[in-house]
């Protein structure tokens, strides 16, 4: 007996079905079916996943997609040729976007004129009472493209259905085929799928019995079963259909838009011609012969792999970028290469760096190639419109990204369903440490409530949630991918629309368009591009030359010392604390050191330990050797320590044997193992591959551990070159340009690792002067006022103050100034603005102190002049006069106001009062003996626990000299449970540890002060 | 006249003493009360407080310092329940009172100076009464209610005009319950005193200000219209107990159980009532049980007498599933002079006749004899079925072809003897808990041609019930 499924629904029916795509195909060919379709719900966004599998396997995948319509029934259409397929593409466009997001609205009658090629099977709704007139109108559609559709799950009806449906063919003349209603791809996974509907239902299980399956009958059912369960007549029709389904999705190939190329030319020769014209604009003096070499050996493999268009469309965004002056830069496994820096696409010039490997495209692996472009954070969305204006919205659409169960929500939604409470659950979820590699996340549950494993629900909730995890909840939108077509894009693949408005994804994510060779091109947007582009123009009003990011002087030694003394706030990528504590260990003095700085405080290398070797190496304590001379080609860059992400996959191939096509595997495994866990199936075949090969078992574990630390952050050297680049030409901004570096990071918050507060007590700690923010002075943003190298406040550090409305009144201002508060309201400001720039203390010229300012802005509040229709109400005879501010209330009201202040730090006020006797400041700290006992106090700004090291965290203190890192370990914060989450202001008595001149405070004790100060808004980054 | 003499009661954590007067393991255990909607802590017991959990401190940060702090969601309605309470137990000793939107009390003392001769007096025996009753209270005194609170406020308890006068002249802007946005208008513009508040012109705040503002301005200077209405004992006796852990016997439910009947004691004899019948309903997690009448021969009120009568009905219950709370009511009440002999109810007294009906026949036959037939959603036959109270519900509407009358229990049948009719029906569920089944059912005929819902399961058929 042959059969063909013609109706299962995957998972990416959302929260209907409780199996894989790939699962449904594996066990579809493993009982030997002939075809399956995957027809989920108005949807095709699950068939590339079940097309990779099929292409492994002999089951055929049809695709489908079924619709509900209510009392009408449910329709399932299916494509048996590639026009049908566009058809079904365009209507699911059209029915989701009908419908708000998430949702789609399909209507009786497109089904009487949509579908010219596509086959219909119909399942007529119970409660249908014209089936005979409804099946008529459609059979003069359809014709003999129409079945009716019995679907036996053993119910009580079942005869009834059977009953009305063969009287319907009676009437209608349309076969009957029999299909499973697969919602599951073994009987197994019933409880899954209950679950899910609970979840679905936003309902424990308990409250909605009624929905729940009563049998686990919709999963593949063996042939045998099959044959017992429908006529032989019936089994057979699945046959006739399938076999008129010829479509595949590899017929997709995928046409590039056509107008990047003149015409006359070929795409090759005008990429050729490009090229040649960038190396002289980039090799003034002409090419190496290995730079030619390289060109012509990239140009050779572009054409190969026919990806000049995709070179092309990237090209066309750069120079749009270039004509509207909004700074880029690409980066990713194709950008590093000379074309792309030929073609200006990147700025880091390959020769510079010999770009590592020829992991440029990868012939051996067919994968597309990955160019990311970063644009300015707030002029991302000009390059986003010109792509919607050259192509049209019709063929430009943002790549899918499909969001799945991670451990958390997978546990809160399945205990919700078994009816934990939500108390439980938190309580729960806290006593797991899911960095723990020890213990399983099972184990620790039990091990904190052992009931759980004698109690049914608990036994469930651990299965469950490992089941759940990975599963799609619903499709969002890419952060920047987009995909660009020839023709229209719903030819290819439905689009429906986003969340954010003028928005429209297609139902494909990015390993979906790699799978079927369509490419899509990355516009992503980046904070310190804004800074920098700000710190430049700043630069450039100063002198006659102008500055470009391509012109700021290279390997500046300059710049390298201060970054080895850390002096690094505010620059990119290299500010954090921990990068920090790095600097003045790994010393960077060239441009590849800020490379390897940028990628080596990564999860990878640190979980792997590869910190210390490579620093012991680097300062010439241990000696560099190789494992063997495989691995010596490889790790050669970085004296034999693994740091890279390329570098690890590399190594498998040459140090555990795997093929090009594992590596690949792995690599995908990386990408997605927080949510599938896939990686332990290498971990034996990584740890045997080494082992025999006479590497050590220990370093096959660190290996194996490098690479679960990538799987949590990837990070691989194209990435971290093109992070270096704009780290240096921050760094180098900071060295010779302080002022301008300053403002340009200012004016380009929210963004990079400090506050507005911090980044300023930097800039004054290097003697930038810096003045209040008043009205009658600044601007909307920072200025720098450039003869007196000092620093005015910008507005917009003003809490609460309407940008367009201030920008409007700062047009109007007198050449004078304003002189009362009055004319400020003629400007437009609300009251509301004028009472935030009353409480900054910016209306001191106009109105004197803050709370003189402030009362007087309150007599004239917007309700009160409507009261006295329009015209303001003569102000008390005698002006009452308000008590002036005292320094700590000034300073309290300019952090509320403003989350910083320009007047003294408060911990100097401590200080003064002789509250801090005995206690270091941070400035003081580097010159305390290692091994010292100290206090110190200070605000704390940052809390970190990092994920790779269990049981510390890191806080940052900050006194009036500066910052201070203390290490909590976990027992002390055990102990000081209370101050340790809680304070502000924290006093700390423990040991300086002082190393490679990095300063730490280990705490021993902790006390609260926060009472000593009351500031509203001192800001602490907690726990990131 | 204007009234001089006011006594703000604060109770700054009913919900929680009451709670814990019920459930005397809250004593033991970190516990608190939250505000669900802004993730705040509310209320808090001492073992929290030691642990370092403050008031208006977030709930994450709470759970952090203890994890397995118990937590419960505050509702004002709930403890605005138990306000009434106790006001109905001080209304022994004053009137008039009112009961504030804060779920605090209200005291107008100027009446009652001919009972109590000073204000220190009655302070004492109020603070008194409330730590009989196991309530944290902070007594202001005030020669306004507005200041009367503010004192109470900020637990300054004072008796004297002029003490009073003094300390809310030191009170911060921040201290007072002002709304924040004034708060911080106000100290925006350097008046951070209530000194500094009370001696701004009346017209410069009208200026600036809403009328509400205008109007605490004034009361603050002793001008103030009260809107509450005076308290008035309530006539019916309606509590509940929400008990921390779900309890598994009716043995874990008694001391709950005789705290309330103590309340309702307390509540009968200051009302000089009695009652024949009280209604106790355990609360589950799903199911909704009826009610446990107790009902007494004669009218009573001591709660020996009624722990005695429940006692002798549920000694040999068990719980149908863990119990989450307990309420308790009462309401027909006879004055306690009223009291009547006789051991059958009054006729006149009674309901509808169908109610009526039922009732004669639950006396007669005992209470479970008597129910109506109804299921749940419980794709198990038998689970789903259940005895509702009588008249309690309708017959839930059958989805399925299934016989209205199940056997109590399945029973073994001879399939030889059988003739299928229609089927196979199959039934696979009930995963998610211990009684999971996976059977075949049909609809078969018996030798006598009766009609019958039958399965087999695990090698064996089984009758499951008959259709009418």
């Amino acid at each position: 007996m042959q059969y063909s499924e013609l109706h299962s629904l995957s998972n990416y029916s959302f929260l209907r079905a409780a199996s894989h795509p790939d699962e449904l195909v594996a066990e579809a060919d493993a009982l030997g079916y002939q075809a399956l379709a995957i027809t989920d719900e108005c949807s095709v966004a699950g068939v590339v996943r079940a097309y990779r599998e099929a292409k492994k396997r002999a089951v055929k995948l049809i695709v489908g997609s079924e619709f509900q319509l209510p009392e009408i029934g449910v329709f399932v259409v299916l494509c048996p040729t590639r026009s049908a397929y566009t058809q079904l593409c365009r209507y699911i466009t059209k029915a989701r976007g009908r419908a708000e997001k998430g949702r789609y609205d399909a209507q009786f009658l497109d089904f009487l004129s949509e579908f010219d090629d596509a086959l219909l099977l119909w399942s007529p709704a119970p409660e249908l009472e014209q089936a005979v007139a409804v099946g008529k109108r459609l059979k003069s559609y359809w014709q003999d493209r129409m079945w009716l559709l019995y679907e036996r799950h053993y119910q009580d009806n079942d005869i009834d259905q059977v009953t009305r449906l063969k009287s319907l063919q009676r009437n209608t003349q349309v076969p009957i085929v029999c299909a499973g209603g697969v919602l599951m791809h073994r009987a197994d996974r019933q409880p899954l799928q209950d679950t899910l509907t609970a979840i679905r239902l936003n309902q424990p299980i308990s409250a909605c019995y009624a929905e729940l399956l009563t049998n686990s009958e919709r999963h593949l059912r063996s042939l045998t079963e099959l044959q017992r369960c429908y006529p032989d007549k019936w089994l057979a029709e699945t046959q006739v259909i399938a076999e008129r389904c010829h479509f595949c999705l590899s017929e997709l190939a995928y046409q590039y838009p056509a107008e990047l190329v003149p015409e006359g030319i070929s795409a090759s020769d005008y990429l050729r011609q490009l090229t040649y014209v960038g190396v002289k604009k980039r090799f003034p003096n002409g090419p190496s012969d290995t730079v030619k070499a390289k060109i012509e050996k990239e140009l050779a493999l572009i054409a190969t792999q026919s990806y000049e268009y995709f070179f092309l469309t990237i090209y066309d965004l750069v120079q749009f970028a270039q004509q509207r002056n909004i700074l880029y830069q690409g980066r990713g496994s194709a950008a590093n290469s000379v074309v792309c820096y030929c073609l200006e696409i990147t700025a880091v010039n390959p020769d510079q760096i010999d770009v590592l490997f020829e992991r440029f495209i990868s012939e051996e692996r067919d994968e597309p190639p990955d160019i990311d472009v970063d644009f300015e954070h707030e002029r991302r969305e000009e390059v986003i419109q010109y792509i919607y204006q050259k192509y049209g919205r019709q063929r430009a659409a943002l790549a899918a990204s499909v969001i799945t169960y991670r451990f958390k929500s997978a546990f809160r939604d399945v205990g919700k369903a078994l009816g934990f409470t939500e108390q439980q659950l938190q309580h729960y979820l806290q006593k797991i440490d899911r960095r723990t590699k020890a213990h399983s996340w099972q184990q620790q549950l039990i091990s904190d409530d052992p009931t759980l494993a004698n109690d049914l629900r608990g036994r469930w909730l651990m299965q469950l949630v490992d089941e759940i995890r990975g599963f799609p909840r619903h499709l969002s939108q890419h952060v920047g991918g987009f995909v660009i077509a020839a023709t229209e894009l719903s030819e290819w693949v439905p689009t429906e629309n986003a969340a954010m408005a003028e928005r429209t994804v297609i139902q494909w994510d990015k390993d979906d368009l790699e799978t079927l060779g369509l490419l899509k091109v990355d516009v992503l947007a980046l904070g310190m591009l804004t800074a920098l582009r700000k710190m430049l123009e700043l630069v450039n009003q100063q002198q006659s030359e102008p500055l470009t990011l391509a012109t700021i002087p290279q390997e500046d030694s300059k710049v390298y010392r201060r970054l080895q003394q850390a002096d690094s706030i505010g620059i990119f990528q290299i500010e954090s604390r921990a990068q920090m504590t790095m600097l003045p260990r790994l010393k960077p003095a060239t441009f590849y050191d800020l490379v390897i700085q940028i990628a080596i405080v990564r999860p990878g290398p640190i979980q792997g330990d590869m910190v210390h070797p490579y620093l012991r190496r680097r300062n010439g304590q241990e000696a560099v050797d190789y494992p063997s001379d495989e691995t010596r080609q490889v790790l050669q860059r970085t004296l034999g320590v693994p740091i890279f992400q390329e570098q690890v996959i590399k190594l498998v191939m040459v140090a555990a044997g795997f093929s090009g096509g594992e590596a690949d595997q792995l690599r995908r495994a990386m990408a997605t193992w927080r949510s599938r866990g896939q990686l332990e199936k290498f971990y034996r075949r990584l740890v045997e591959g080494m082992t025999a090969r006479g590497y050590s078992n220990e370093y096959a574990e660190r290996i194996y551990q490098q690479i679960c630390g990538f799987g949590e952050y990837g990070f691989p050297e194209s990435h971290s070159a093109s992070f270096a680049n704009l780290a240096y030409a921050s760094a180098w901004m900071k060295t010779y340009y302080p002022s301008a570096f300053y403002v340009g990071l200012l004016n380009s918050l929210p963004m990079g690792f400090y506050s507005a507060s911090q980044l300023i007590q930097d800039a004054q700690r290097h003697d930038i002067l810096f003045l209040p923010a008043d009205i009658n002075h600044s601007q909307w943003d920072y200025q720098w006022l450039a003869p007196d190298d000092a620093i005015r406040m910008g507005l917009r550090q003003i809490a609460g103050v309407s940008e367009s409305r201030l920008l409007d009144a700062l047009k109007q201002r007198p050449a004078a100034g304003f002189r009362s508060i009055d004319e400020l309201r003629k400007c437009g400001l609300s009251s509301h603005d004028i009472d935030a720039l009353a409480a900054a203390d910016a209306l001191f010229s106009i109105a004197g102190h803050r709370h003189q300012a402030r009362w007087q802005t309150l007599e004239q509040s917007d309700d009160q002049l409507a009261l006295f229709d329009g015209k303001a109400p003569t102000s008390s005879t005698t002006e009452m006069l308000m008590p002036q501010a005292s320094e700590i209330e000034d300073i309290s009201e300019d952090y509320a106001s403003m989350a910083l202040s320009l007047r003294r730090h408060p911990l100097a006020l401590l200080r003064e009062q002789g509250l801090l006797r005995g206690i270091k400041t941070a400035t003081e700290l580097p010159h305390c003996r290692s091994g010292q006992i100290v206090t110190v106090v200070g605000l704390v700004t940052c809390r970190q626990r990092p994920g790779t090291k269990s049981g510390v965290t890191f806080l940052t203190l900050e006194d009036e000299t500066g910052n201070m890192n203390v290490v909590i370990w976990a027992h002390t914060a055990t102990q000081f449970r209370v101050p340790y989450l809680t304070s502000r202001l924290l006093w700390v008595r423990g040991v300086v540890e002082i190393k490679d001149n990095v300063v730490h405070v280990i705490a021993g004790r902790i006390r609260d002060e926060t009472e000593a100060l009351r500031l509203e808004r001192v800001q602490s980054r907690n726990f990131h | 006249m204007k009234r001089q003499h006011w006594l703000y009661l604060y109770l700054p954590q009913l919900a929680l003493d009451h709670g814990m007067r019920v459930q005397p393991e809250w004593y033991t255990q970190p516990l608190a009360y939250i505000d669900e909607s802004r993730q705040k802590i509310l209320q808090r017991n001492a073992v929290a407080k030691a642990a370092g959990v403050q008031v208006g401190m977030a709930v994450a940060t709470a759970r952090a310092l203890i994890p397995d702090i118990t937590m419960v969601n505050y509702q004002q309605q709930a403890e605005q329940r138990i306000r009434t309470q106790l006001m109905a137990w001080l209304y022994r000793w004053i009137d008039p009172m009112y009961g504030t939107n804060d779920s605090d009390i209200l005291v107008d003392i100027d009446s009652l100076f001919s009972l109590y001769h000073d204000v220190p007096s009655l302070v004492a025996l109020l603070k008194k009464q409330c730590k009989k009753a196991g309530i944290n209270v902070l007594v202001g005194y005030g020669y306004s209610p507005l200041v009367a609170k503010l004192l109470a406020f900020n637990g300054i308890e004072l008796t004297t005009k002029d003490e009073c006068r003094a300390a809310l002249q030191d009170l911060t802007i921040a201290q007072t319950d002002l709304p924040e946005a004034v708060k911080k208008r106000l100290n925006g513009s350097g008046i951070k005193t209530l000194a500094q508040f009370m001696q701004l012109p009346g017209a410069e705040i009208g200026r600036r200000f809403t009328l509400e503002v205008l109007r605490y301005h004034r009361a603050l200077h002793g001008e103030e219209a009260l809107t509450q209405a005076v308290f008035q004992p309530a006539q019916q006796f309606d509590e509940k107990v929400e008990l921390l852990a779900e309890v598994q016997q009716w043995q874990g439910l008694l001391f709950p159980l005789k705290r309330l009947l103590m309340q309702l004691s307390e509540f009968l004899y200051l009302r000089q009532q009695s009652s024949r019948q009280v209604l106790v309903n355990v609360i589950y997690r799903e199911q909704t049980h009826p009610a446990i009448v107790v009902k007494a021969a004669r009218p009573i009120w001591r709660y020996q007498d009624w722990l005695t009568l429940l006692n002798l009905q549920v000694m040999e219950k068990t719980l149908p599933a863990p119990a989450l709370g307990i309420r308790l009511r009462c309401h027909q009440l006879e004055a306690l002079s009223s009291e009547s002999p006789e051991l059958v109810a009054n006729s006149q007294q009674q309901g509808d006749g169908l109610h009526d009906v039922v009732g004669r026949l639950q006396a007669r036959l005992g209470d479970s004899a008597v129910w109506s037939p109804a299921a749940t959603d419980d794709p198990r036959p038998e689970i789903a079925e259940y005895r509702a109270q009588p008249l309690a519900q309708r017959f839930a509407q059958l989805r399925r072809k299934r016989p209205l009358w199940l056997l109590p229990q399945a029973q073994a049948i001879d399939i030889e003897q059988w003739q299928f009719i229609q089927g196979p029906e199959r039934l696979i569920t009930g995963w998610w808990d211990a009684q999971s089944v996976a059977r075949e059912y049909w609809q078969a005929k018996d030798p006598q041609h009766r009609r019958a819902w039958i399965y087999f399961e695990q090698g064996q058929w089984f009758l499951q019930g008959w259709f009418a």
